[in-house]
């Protein structure tokens, strides 16, 4: 997997590579997210851990680039996600999404083209 | 050559300042192909400015059609054709979905205003104009005491998301390891960030979601007035916690005193006055969360002067003569934590059934809305005004990124596809849901017990001084109610010398529901209605002025109803009372009496005065 740009978000990576996120919430809170693969696969991780991880393979059958959009649900002034997405080698694309100004929470959507 | 190059770079650089990117080069590659890649790169960054110049030139156009102003038929051109492959380039990409343009008038047809001619051919578009946004400064303050305090929000969601994207922004400018973000001084708006914030912006644009645009204020839990027993007072019962920096208030009347008087009381929290006073800024010292700060912020104090003490009675001049009392204020058990375990089933609910139905129509969205990969929205009307907006904040420095962005986001369109008008109900929809199951959840957490500890040196007029200890407890129940209890003990700092009379001047115990209506209207927010009693015990007969009250020793009830009513968006309030009691402490008459009064939370001046 690459990350391009310097984009933590935009990234790259082999037909039927397995791609693996995890996500920690730094501050104790607990751990609120959901996540949807192309609008179709969707899944939450675990609110009772501090990091949690999901995995899944890079199909172009399905969709090229793969979107991947996570939703962050914040529950006080200072939640902090740190996000980890790996491939199967190459680089580790780091991402963070902070609590802020009291927002219920975000989501980001990371784009992976298939090479 | 060497002249070529130079003169190749400098239009390179001018042509940057507007919005161009240009990729990296190989190390290795000779000069021959650097001078030909920058004249390629030069070549696609001139069709942008060409593209960003005949933009400016419709917004224009546009601009003078709605105000009124005839347009020549010949004036009005094409847009230009978007250029396959130009992946950085703002403009759609062919190999996604789009939406049809908009329909462009011929030349020997009457102009009709573009806002106007979408709003006739699809009635779900709204024209609203984007709702005045209040400075970031001042939006960080109070939503930072509101997330504190487990209070309704006294911003709206629109305010908090805009001044949350503002910082997205700056950090990426500036850099932010907390964050991973190296610093990139041209950095924009990135849809694979921003698309949440932005479809926010166009619910609020569009009208509909007021959810969005309304500040919630119908806070019924912080402490800002006196404690009981100062003249002037119209809280009969101390709540569990307290204003995040400092409030103040203003009331006249009184309760328990035979005399009315005016108290004016600064309540602060240690934390937030400390970190400010130690030259940290009043928002950069909020921001410290160290395990002493989280206990301090815990820990709050009061002020109370009496106006009508000292050499100008009348007159506040904040002198030790005017202090009535001062206060330290201790939460001790505080179960109000999300991350509880009691708390674990419910989240598990919420994110299986709306958040993962929010982030399916989230990840919708963005395919048929968006193409992140080259950074453009498909609605043209969208993506005319984005192309300008990330040009405008990509040449901004990190300070100006407020005002670019607010600036931009008045002038988000109106004229949406009916794809987009679509895609927003949708999001509309799920957004709501997502944000009141996570509040239903909230609200719970809010309910469950608080217990504080408050000691009180209270300095009656005439009277020796005296130390009270009381106990707070909090409890919500019910779909909004929130009931305390007070236990206290008043005792003379100094032995009184009349015979008989020991150090335990008094104990009371008090209670109060308070039950938050909907929205008046008229300017005004949710308002509280409170019914509160209290017991108190006098030990001894009363002293005053050194004289000793005689008959006044025994039970004193007093029963009170007051009505709270805010000021939308101000963080005023004002409260209105009416109290009866079996007695004073000075007179053994029935008395009823009415009270009003002012508050106001100071923090909302400090933010916008910036005092530290």
């Amino acid at each position: 997997m690459r990350v391009h740009n310097g984009n933590a978000l935009d990234l790259s990576g082999a037909q039927g590579e397995q791609i693996t996120v995890t996500v920690k919430e730094t501050t104790g809170k607990p751990l609120l997210v959901s996540f949807t693969r192309n609008g179709i696969h969707t899944g939450s991780l675990s609110p009772g851990n501090s990091s949690d991880s999901f995995s899944f393979q890079l199909d172009n059958a399905e969709r090229d680039p793969t979107l991947l959009t996570m939703l962050f649900t914040f529950t006080g002034s200072d939640d902090h996600y740190d996000i980890t997405v790996k491939g199967q080698g190459g680089d580790t694309s780091l991402f963070a999404v902070a609590q802020d100004f009291n927002v219920p929470g975000d989501s980001i959507t990371y784009t992976i083209d298939i090479t | 050559m060497k002249k070529r190059l130079a003169s190749v770079l400098v239009v390179l650089a001018v042509l940057l300042a507007v919005g161009g990117t240009v990729k990296a080069q190989e190390s290795h590659a000779s000069i021959e192909e650097q001078i030909k890649q920058k004249e390629a790169e030069l070549d696609r960054l001139k069709e942008i400015k060409k593209r960003l110049d005949k933009v400016r030139e419709l917004q224009d156009e546009i601009r003078r059609l709605e105000g009124g102003e005839n347009v020549p038929a010949g004036e009005t051109t094409q847009s230009p054709a978007p250029q396959p492959g130009d992946s950085s380039a703002p403009t759609p990409q062919n190999d996604r979905p789009q939406e049809s343009p908009a329909p462009q008038p011929e030349p020997d047809q009457p102009v009709v205003p573009p806002a106007r001619l979408v709003a006739a051919a699809n009635p779900a578009a709204a024209t609203a104009d984007m709702p005045t946004l209040r400075d970031c400064t001042t939006i960080k303050t109070l939503s930072d005491e509101d997330a504190r305090n487990h209070a309704a929000n006294r911003t709206s969601v629109l305010e908090r998301y805009v001044c949350r994207t503002v910082n997205k922004i700056k950090a990426r400018k500036t850099g932010d390891p907390k964050l991973h973000l190296v610093a990139n001084p041209s950095a924009g708006m990135n849809l694979r960030e921003d698309f949440f914030p932005l479809m926010i912006v166009l619910l609020a644009r569009e009208g509909r979601a007021q959810y969005v645009i309304d500040a919630e204020n119908d806070s019924v839990d912080t402490q800002v007035s006196s404690d009981s027993s100062s003249s002037g007072t119209t809280s009969l019962v101390t709540k569990g916690s307290v204003p995040a920096i400092l409030g103040f208030a203003v009331e006249n009347g009184g309760l328990t005193r035979s005399t009315n008087g005016s108290t004016i009381t600064f309540r602060g929290n240690v934390a937030g006055l400390a970190k400010a006073a130690a030259g940290k800024g009043f928002i950069s010292g909020y921001d410290e969360d160290s395990p002493t700060t989280r206990f301090l912020r815990r820990t709050a104090f009061s002020f109370s002067f009496d106006a009508a003490r000292g050499d100008q009675p009348g007159t506040f001049t904040g002198n030790k003569q005017q202090i009535s009392n001062y206060s330290v204020h201790v939460d001790l058990y505080n179960k109000r934590d999300p991350r509880a375990a009691r708390y674990r089933e419910d989240w598990k609910n919420f994110l299986s059934t709306v958040s993962e139905a929010f982030v399916t129509q989230i990840g919708k969205s963005f395919i048929v809305l968006a193409d992140p990969s080259a950074n453009t929205w498909n609605d043209p009307a969208l993506q005319s005004w984005y192309v300008l907006a990330d040009a405008a904040l990509r040449t901004s420095k990190p300070e100006e990124v407020e005002r670019v962005l607010m600036d931009q986001l008045s002038k988000a369109p109106k004229n949406l596809s009916d794809t987009t008008i679509t895609e927003l109900r949708g999001f509309d929809k799920h957004f709501k849901e997502w944000m009141d199951g996570r509040q239903s959840i909230l609200d719970k957490i809010a309910k469950a017990p608080i217990v504080s500890f408050e000691y009180i040196n209270d300095r009656p007029l005439n009277e020796g001084t005296l130390s009270k200890f009381n106990m707070i407890a909090e409890l919500g129940f019910g779909p909004k109610l929130d009931l305390t209890f007070n236990g206290a003990l008043t005792m003379f700092n100094k032995r009184p010398t009349t015979p008989g009379v020991n150090r335990v001047r008094d104990f009371q115990f008090a209670t109060e529901l308070d039950i938050p209506f909907g929205e008046i209207g008229l300017g005004m927010g949710k308002p509280v209605l409170s019914f509160a009693g209290r017991w108190e015990r006098l030990m001894a007969d009363a002293t005053m002025a050194g004289l000793t009250v005689p008959n006044t020793k025994g039970d004193i009830g007093v029963g009170q109803i007051k009505l709270v009513i805010p000021i939308k968006n101000s963080g005023v309030r004002i409260p209105f009372s009416f109290s009866f009691a079996n007695r004073t402490e000075l007179i053994r008459e029935r008395e009823v009496r009415g009270n009003f009064g002012f508050t106001f939370d100071l923090d909302t001046i400090f933010a916008r005065l910036k005092p530290f």
